[in-house]
């Protein structure tokens, strides 16, 4: 079948860069699924997107074909009503039907449709369908959208293709427009790569991939010519890349008096105040310069923008940085810890004063160790860059200009950076700190977090987590994963609690299951991140009873382990053996009506299920003294492993089904036991 | 030679008239922002057509930095345009209205970059953009979708300038202080600094150390009441000037510093229940007129 190519470009103000690639994405699917759903063959969809243009390239087919429709009504014996129902409802008389196999039968043709009826409805619809973060009215549309849009686009095989677009009002043209302040004049494509190339020439880049490329290949060369290094931000490439439709380049120097704030309050204003690049000279140090990404080329080399870039916001920042940064200095951090009393952390959780006494309560565990001192002093400064006037301005900067401030002023390495480590991972991609102060404070702050909030019933909904408690749980599991052993996240909640009562108020009961249940959902979620199946993980995860223990790190290596065991044959077949176990008992228990079946050694009468027994016991034995710990979980999995041929013989020697209720009885109290042994491991019932 | 400030402002008044907008006198009063004006805080309100342009100063007592800050202060000037309902090419009427100022365009960067404005105390919300050039906030520009909890029906659009720092990148200067205000070359030459400096150190000290507390809490109470009194007798222009009373004397307690973290939420949620009785008044009226 032809397939013609189809060209749309929907043209309007400024769309907010952070939306862009997603609508971009969200454009091309949406395109797919409605002309799927009408039943138009479309290939090659591919979508772009600028601040100002949303754009669709495809090749679809020049019609949908006519089809032949053989539709079945009632028997021949239905009453008269149903046939005459049957008839209305096809729009076809009763001497039209066939008689086949003792059924009505219609026969009718829908006639093909051409792509240009078809396409009109198709992006309508799609468009429709299309959802934003936020959305705004204007006068003319009566849908709203992100923002208005006034022009609209479309060719199809080469011609224009001009059709309605009732959702804005707007109808299709047979133009496009270049670059709003470059070259605005009207263009009027006949292909697509004829519409690329021309607003490639009228300063405009339509693909958000390749402005990133540009604005990188440009940094680059502009370093280089300097004899300076980028640094590398691939987020604010992104940014960029969506605040310009052709990706000018301004290089600006700063005035290295201005430095005098740290690097890192200097790279933060610069890219988040202003959205510019840094560099490093080749000492590696930050550079007096700038980049900036322009949405024109100016015609006298950038002359009059330089005073407005240099002499502007960049510098009026960096000064009130450097001036935040000598003021913060004269105040040692401890010297905070007071205020904090009077700084409320959340109105249901009391102040960061008393988060800070819990803290403590809970660090008294340590209080044996050698670490102690340190983790105690950690405690007591980790909140106090909150009230520095740089984190006042630069909430960012947080924990950061902790563990600059703690270094100035003579703080021991080990407390300095934990002010700033306790705070990750803080995302996907973070870094998991590996330093025990880092990771215990980390850890202390976040369960004391997430306890407080799931203690006053404040739990995340669908898409509503203001208080970002699951990105805080799955802080806490990301950091339990990377301990030993004794990660018993039950134990550290319980002791949180016991803090909230002493510093606070006391918490609701079901707050330790409200907790677990809620970590429970978290840590599947990460473990299926990690590309575990899913029935490893369930088999893996505890039964969620109050006090029983919740070793996060445990459940992990657990799942790791035999998601890996289960792939080898010892593994399947430890599986098949234990699942023949689980069927015979279950059946007969249910036939039975009973939970459970008693066993006595005096009723073993075969060599078979004399030899499992014999067999059960001495692995229980050997297990009895080999403690559940990661390191033993491949001797564990081993043991069970070594029940493969005991119960494969069993099965083939003995009937279990014994016409003697005795024998009967005992083969499948024998049987349970076995099964027992295994689910004291894992909950084997689970694996598919 | 380019504009002063004075000729700025005549500028912007001559194009905007030009456009058919009324030009208005800035509303007599202590207000953080054009839009408090009732040309634009009520206006914007209801179906009726409304195209008007005006100067504001504009006071945010927390701003004051004594002077000593080149691009910040508690008192400055923004040139506030209304336009109802909001035209299609409301961004290239802004584009020319720059171009009308002597900007020439493709020599600096101008980029729209998303920001969705809001004033909590007024309930007014809309969407847009800061208008950046040359990496430098010159312009708020806004979709309003809501004032005072209402729906606006049909939506303006909402352009404010920051007149210093328009002025600063039209003239190429540094700092507000330094800004050409009456365009005279020699002896006469008044500047920014001339203008204002004196009154921006002792507004500041007022701001911070002496303005009144106790006098600054009752005012609070006062206007609030006065307000839903004059409600009660449908004078919703005297209400609504309360409510800016109420509004502004609120900023110089927080200037102060005797508000704390949790009671700012309440003295908003009070000014806001304010503006919002006073919108609801207003819409009232002007469909009764209608």
């Amino acid at each position: 079948m032809d397939l013609n190519e189809f060209v749309f470009e929907l043209y309007g103000e400024e769309i907010p860069a952070r939306f862009q690639l997603s609508a971009q994405a969200q454009f091309h699917d949406l395109f797919i699924k409605m002309s799927g759903e009408k039943g138009l063959k479309v290939e090659n969809t591919r979508t772009y997107i600028t601040p100002q243009r949303l754009i669709l390239r495809a090749c679809v087919s020049a019609e949908i074909p006519a089809q032949t429709i053989n539709k079945r009504g009632p028997r021949l014996d239905a009453p008269l009503k149903a046939i005459e129902g049957f008839c209305k409802s096809i729009h076809v008389p009763p001497e039209q039907l066939e008689k086949r196999e003792g059924y009505y039968y219609v026969t009718y043709t829908i006639p093909a449709e051409d792509a240009k009826d078809i396409l009109p409805g198709v992006m309508n619809e799609t468009l429709l369908a299309m959802s934003w973060p936020k959305t705004m009215r204007w006068p003319k549309s009566p849908t709203p959208w992100v923002r208005p849009v006034h022009h609209a686009f479309a060719i199809l095989l080469g011609k224009p293709f001009i059709f309605s677009l009732p959702l804005f009002n707007l109808k299709t043209t047979d133009h496009i427009f270049g670059h709003r302040f470059l070259a605005p004049k009207a263009l009027f494509p006949s292909s697509f790569s004829d519409y690329k190339n021309q607003l490639i020439d009228s300063f405009v880049v339509i693909d958000h991939k390749e402005r990133q490329a540009l604005i990188h290949e440009k940094l680059k060369k502009e370093a280089e010519s300097h004899q300076l290094t980028l640094i590398d931000d691939q987020k604010l490439l992104e940014e960029t890349a969506g605040l310009v439709e052709y990706p000018g380049i301004f290089i600006g120097r700063l005035d290295p008096k201005l430095f005098g704030a740290p690097e890192e309050a200097i790279t933060t204003s610069m890219r988040f105040h202003q959205k510019c690049f840094a560099f490093r000279d080749p000492t590696q140090k930050l550079a007096p310069f700038f980049a900036a990404i322009i949405n024109t080329i100016p015609k006298d080399g950038g002359k009059a923008l330089t005073q407005g870039y240099e002499m502007g916001m960049l510098k009026a920042r960096l000064e009130d940085a450097r001036f935040f940064y000598e003021q913060d200095l004269k105040t040692p951090l401890i010297a905070y810890k007071p205020k904090l009393d009077g700084i409320i952390f959340h109105e249901k959780l009391g102040t960061v004063g008393d988060k800070l006494k819990r803290l403590h309560h809970m660090a008294s565990i340590f209080s044996s160790t050698k670490d102690y001192l340190n983790l105690s002093r950690a405690i007591d400064l980790c909140k106090s860059d909150l009230l520095t006037h740089m984190v006042g301005e630069f909430a960012e900067l947080q924990g950061i200009m902790g563990e600059i401030y703690a270094r100035q002023q003579g703080e021991t390495e080990d407390v300095s950076r934990a002010l700033r480590e306790y705070y990750q991972p803080t995302g996907a991609g973070d870094n998991v700190p590996i330093a025990f102060l880092s990771v215990t404070l980390g850890l202390l702050d976040k369960i004391d977090t997430l306890t407080g909030f799931v203690g006053h019933g404040i739990l995340p909904t669908g898409s509503k987590d203001p208080f970002a408690l699951r990105r805080t749980a799955l802080g806490i599991l990301r950091l339990l994963f990377n301990q030993g052993e004794e990660t018993d996240l039950t134990k550290l909640i319980t002791l949180s609690m016991e803090a909230y009562a002493l510093h606070h108020r006391p918490l609701k009961e079901d707050t330790l299951n409200n907790i677990l249940s809620f970590m429970q959902t978290r840590l599947v979620f990460l473990l299926k991140e990690e590309g575990f199946p899913h029935d490893v993980i369930q088999a893996c995860l505890p039964t969620l009873d109050k006090g029983l223990s919740f070793d996060c790190a445990m459940i992990r290596a657990k799942t790791e382990a035999f998601t890996v065991l289960l792939k080898a044959q010892e593994g399947k077949d430890l599986i098949s053996g234990f699942k023949r176990a689980c069927s015979i008992v279950d059946t007969e228990s249910k036939k039975d009506n009973v939970t459970e079946y008693t066993f006595s050694i005096q009723d073993l009468v075969l060599k078979s299920e004399i030899g499992l027994y014999a067999h059960l016991e001495k692995v229980q034995r050997y297990l009895t003294d080999l403690p559940l710990t990661q390191k033993n979980l491949s001797k564990w999995f081993s043991e069970l492993a070594s029940f493969v041929q005991p119960i494969y013989t069993f099965f083939e020697d003995v009937i279990v089904n014994d016409p003697d209720p005795i024998l009967r009885r005992n083969r499948l109290g024998l049987l349970s036991q076995v099964i027992a042994l295994y689910q004291s491991l894992a909950d084997f019932r689970k694996i598919e | 030679m380019s504009l002063s400030f004075q000729k700025i402002i005549l500028k912007l008044q001559e194009y905007w008239a030009d456009y058919g907008c009324v030009i208005l006198q800035p509303y007599d009063m202590e207000m953080g922002a054009g839009t408090f004006h009732p040309a634009t805080a009520l206006s914007s309100l209801g179906p009726k057509p409304w195209n008007a342009a005006y100067v504001q100063p504009s006071r945010r007592p927390g701003d004051g930095r004594y002077g000593e800050n080149p691009r910040r202060t508690q008192y400055f000037y923004q040139f506030q345009v209304i336009l109802k309902p909001a035209p299609a090419n409301s961004q290239e009427l802004y584009l020319d209205s720059l171009r009308h100022l002597g900007l020439d365009i493709p020599n600096h960067d101008l980029r729209f970059v998303e920001d969705d404005w809001e004033s909590p105390t007024l309930g007014a919300a809309g969407l847009g953009w800061e208008v950046w050039c040359d990496g430098m906030e010159v312009t708020q520009f806004t979709y309003f979708q809501q004032v005072g909890g209402i729906h606006c029906e049909p939506v303006s659009t909402e352009i404010t300038y920051g007149l210093e720092r328009i002025a600063t990148v039209i003239q190429g200067i540094d700092s507000h202080f330094d800004i050409d205000w009456n365009g005279v070359q020699g002896p006469g030459k008044l500047t920014y600094h001339d203008v204002l400096m004196e009154q921006e150190k002792q507004f500041s000290a007022y701001n911070f150390e002496y303005a009144n507390v106790q006098d600054l809490f009752e005012n609070f109470e006062k206007y609030g009441r006065e307000c839903t009194e004059l409600l009660s007798h449908k004078l919703v222009y005297p209400a609504y000037e309360h409510c800016i009373k109420a509004s502004h004397a609120f900023n110089l307690l927080q200037a102060r510093g005797v508000i704390g973290v949790a009671e700012r939420a309440e003295y908003i949620a009070k000014v806001r229940a304010l503006a919002k009785a006073c919108c609801d008044v207003y819409l009232e009226q002007s469909a009764q007129k209608a």
